[in-house]
């Protein structure tokens, strides 16, 4: 499978990648970094390397899983020893569900709290107002409280709705953050 | 398993298009990857053509699944940059990837190596499939590795779960637990030091700090234990009271509770349905209607129970310093609340010990009260007897109480930590002078004065007479010696609560017959004590407005008493709370100098060293 732009490094696709050998890589992106290797399929290519010149001790390493098609310069550091993986690795699949089911979640989380089509200055807006008020984004107004609506371009003078002293403090409290964010505005 | 083919070439023919939107049917194809790799390192020593084969392919396999849920970056060729959770990859045949919640981080399309902060925000894309053909890398940081599969997801937090202060700080990398060895000095420590702690009372025999002290740093102690204690006079009497002490204590200890954390400690299967959990054990609420032992509806119920039992109920408690109070054991009746109950709990002389659960128990809650009452009025008596005081005055008081419908004689001896006084015969007589005391406190005499007479009087003062006629009355719940509280008495309504209930006078409660020693020398006087003068705070009891479960102590009183902690954010409580906890805080206790502005509890009798901490010697 391989449509136009095919790999580059069509001489090194061949090459096996022994564990534990150590090499400096860059690939078609650009991209450069030292790893050692880890693992290597060559059916589909592709090799496991964590990165650095050294294994790091523990168990958490920084991992590169790269395309060996795409890797257009490598070239050989030297040889390490340790063993990285034993023989009788296995995998906890339930711990690992749970841990992605929570990461959704988290991420999910983190989503509602983007606005979809808001500028990086909205949403600077948003995250200060959001540690004292809860807050939630309606298309691109920020609406505070269920009650009140901030619209673009967030100005003191762009907030609606809500009781009089729901609106005075959403006022007042964005034009702190204005203020402290050093905007431009009223 | 098989692959779906049909997942891989859907993203050949689409060619350019390699991203997707979320769409079920890829998610279920990715479902099916994900648990590919588990089946396939099973699968692959049967060398499935087309699977990878060998042990290279299973390093492979075996990296792509520990980075399940890991937070991955992505590159493409195009210079595009994601990021997602890793869900799954086809790793049986060209390892493409899924990511879900995913975000370009950096975009190499057309538009060119844009910013992320210029970007006008997408929002993640939920499914996001990638083929090999374009991916270059994915980069995982800090990926769990290891041969136990465990720590691939212990990692994360797992909410909902309960998590240790030291499972949560812990790093994988530190050892769970480890094998303890004995520690073998090397041969450069100072000898003499094995024993040093294993008796605590051993002053003066094996290690005395303040000499070593001197001796090393020059430093003069001016440290004098009967400013924090009350000298106990080892009199001609003290074996004679020791044994008594030690007989009541066994006694007390061996009675029948219907408590359940006084039950507990002794030992005895209360409840035979052992399905009670620990939160219904020592924290629940119980239902305000359940007015059988424990009178109170707060949390630690029992304890409060145990309490007020400790300091009314067992007709013994009262004997102690306080005077007349606890002739009423059963104040409780005249507390609004369901201070009844507690009397009524209190009848069989449970003792002291109990008072010292409960008291320690309760937090901040009513029984706190309570027992700060208790504890108030123990400390008064308390401090100012010694144990042999105690014995004396005790003998004295009962004569000079008897009036009290109660005949609450033993009472002091047997109380209080039946522990504690298992040390000493004095401080046997201590301890059970404590519980006494506490019991007093409930009853809210205790003025502090020692003497019965005094106590009398005061308590005519204090309480507004109501208390008990003689001094019996007094048993209101809790009410602190009364001193500061202000008395209960329900009998007195004009300052009072007029909601209060009545009391009741029980004719069965054993009269207390407070032992002269009574009140030590509170300076508390009555300056500080703080009455009901300010009705204001205090909630009506009986409704426990506040929860406290302390009600029932005051049922007169209500107003004070309680809770000092919501109406005056004054700290009174720490201090004061120590004395409820008696025996298990030793530490608390000592040195409290009384407060003479002490609001809430009658301070006075707080002052006093904790009795409990007497018998701590």
């Amino acid at each position: 499978m391989d449509p136009a732009g095919a790999t580059v490094a069509n001489d090194i696709g061949g090459e096996k990648f022994p564990v534990g050998n150590i090499y400096s890589v860059k690939v078609i992106t650009g991209d450069e970094f030292r790893g050692i290797v880890m693992a290597y399929d060559p059916i589909p290519n592709f090799v496991v390397f964590e990165e650095g010149s050294k294994p790091r001790d523990g168990h958490a390493k920084n991992t590169r899983m790269v395309n060996a098609s795409f890797i257009t310069g490598l070239s050989y550091l030297g040889k390490t020893e340790d063993p990285l993986l034993t023989d009788d690795c296995w995998v906890n699949l339930d711990g690992l569900r749970a841990k992605e089911a929570l990461a959704i979640r988290q991420a999910e989380a983190e989503a509602e709290r983007m606005g979809v089509g808001v500028t990086a200055e909205a949403q600077s807006i948003f995250d200060a107002l959001s540690k004292t008020l809860p807050v939630q984004w309606e298309n691109s107004d920020i609406l505070v409280m269920k009650e009140v609506r901030v619209r673009s371009p967030y100005l003191s003078d762009c907030v609606f709705g809500g009781t009089d002293a729901a609106n005075n403090r959403v006022k007042k409290v964005l034009e702190l953050v204005r203020r402290r964010l050093q905007l431009v505005g009223t | 398993m098989n692959m779906q083919p049909g997942y891989a070439s859907k993203s050949s023919t689409n060619g350019s298009q390699y991203m997707r939107g979320e769409r079920e049917g890829v998610s279920n194809k990715a479902k099916s990857t994900k648990s590919h790799p588990a089946n396939t390192l099973n699968a692959v020593s049967n060398g499935e053509a087309g699977s990878l084969k060998g042990h290279l392919g299973d390093g492979l396999v075996y990296l792509t699944t520990c980075k399940i849920g890991h937070t991955v970056e992505v590159h493409l060729k195009n210079g595009s940059v994601y990021s997602g959770i890793f869900h799954a990859a086809d790793v049986e045949k060209d390892f493409g990837i899924i990511l879900k919640m995913a975000s370009m981080i950096k975009d190499g399309g057309v538009r060119g190596h844009k910013s992320r902060p210029e970007f006008v925000r997408k929002p993640p894309s939920k499914t996001l499939i990638i083929p090999a053909n374009e991916l270059v890398q994915v980069i995982a940081k800090d990926l769990s590795i290891s041969s136990d599969g465990m720590s691939n997801a212990v990692q994360s937090e797992k909410p909902g779960e309960l998590l240790t202060d030291s499972s949560i700080s812990k790093s994988f990398l530190v050892d769970q637990g480890r094998e303890l060895q004995p520690w073998i000095p090397d041969g450069d420590v100072p000898q003499g030091l094995d024993n040093v702690f294993d008796d605590p009372w051993k002053r003066g025999r094996g290690w005395d700090q303040f000499k070593v002290n001197e001796s090393l740093f020059g430093v003069k102690s001016t440290f004098d234990e009967e400013i924090y204690t009350t000298k106990l006079d080892r009199g001609i009497r003290t074996r004679e009271l020791e044994e008594r002490a030690q007989r009541i204590a066994r006694e007390i200890e061996g009675e029948n509770t219907r408590d359940l954390h006084v039950a507990e400690e002794r030992g005895f299967q209360l409840n035979g349905k052992f399905d009670i959990d620990e939160e219904s054990k020592y924290s629940a609420v119980l239902p305000v209607d359940s007015f059988d032992d424990s009178g109170f509806d707060e949390e630690d119920d029992k304890s409060l129970d145990t309490c007020n039992d400790e300091t009314f109920g067992g007709p013994s408690t009262s004997t102690v310093q306080k005077p007349a109070s606890f002739s009423g054991q059963k104040p409780t009746s005249s507390s609004g609340k369901g201070y009844e109950e507690l009397r009524d709990a209190s009848q069989p002389s449970r003792n002291n010990t109990n008072v010292d659960q409960s008291c320690s128990k309760s937090d901040d809650h009513a029984q706190h009260h309570s027992s700060e009452q208790r504890s108030k009025d123990f400390p008064a008596p308390g401090s100012s007897i010694s144990e042999s005081q105690l014995g004396e005055r005790r003998n004295k008081n009962n004569s000079e109480f008897s009036h009290s419908n109660k005949s609450a004689e033993e009472s002091v001896s047997g109380h209080g930590d039946t522990k504690e006084g298992a040390k000493l015969g004095g401080s046997g007589g201590t301890s059970a002078w404590k519980t006494v005391a506490e019991k007093e406190k409930q009853v809210g005499e205790v003025s502090g004065k020692p003497k019965s007479e005094s106590f009398a009087g005061q308590s005519a003062s204090r309480r507004s007479s109501e208390s008990r006629p003689a001094p019996s009355t007094s048993s209101r719940p809790g009410l602190s010696p009364s001193s500061s509280i202000g008395s209960l008495s329900s009998s007195e309504k004009s300052t009072l609560n007029p909601n209060a209930k009545e009391f009741k006078l029980n004719p069965n409660a054993k009269s207390f017959k407070p032992t002269a020693a009574a009140r030590p020398q509170s300076p508390m006087a009555d300056t500080s004590f703080y009455y009901p003068a300010a009705p204001a705070p205090v909630q009506q009891m009986p409704g426990m407005p506040l929860g406290y479960g302390i009600q029932p102590q005051y049922p007169g009183q209500q107003q004070m008493i309680y809770y000092p902690g919501h109406q005056h954010p004054q700290a009174f409580y720490p201090p004061n709370a120590q004395p409820q906890y008696p025996q298990q805080q030793q530490p608390m206790m000592l040195g409290r100098q009384p407060r003479p502005q002490m609001v809430y509890m009658p301070p006075p009798p707080f002052q006093q060293e904790n009795p409990y901490n007497q018998g701590r010697e």
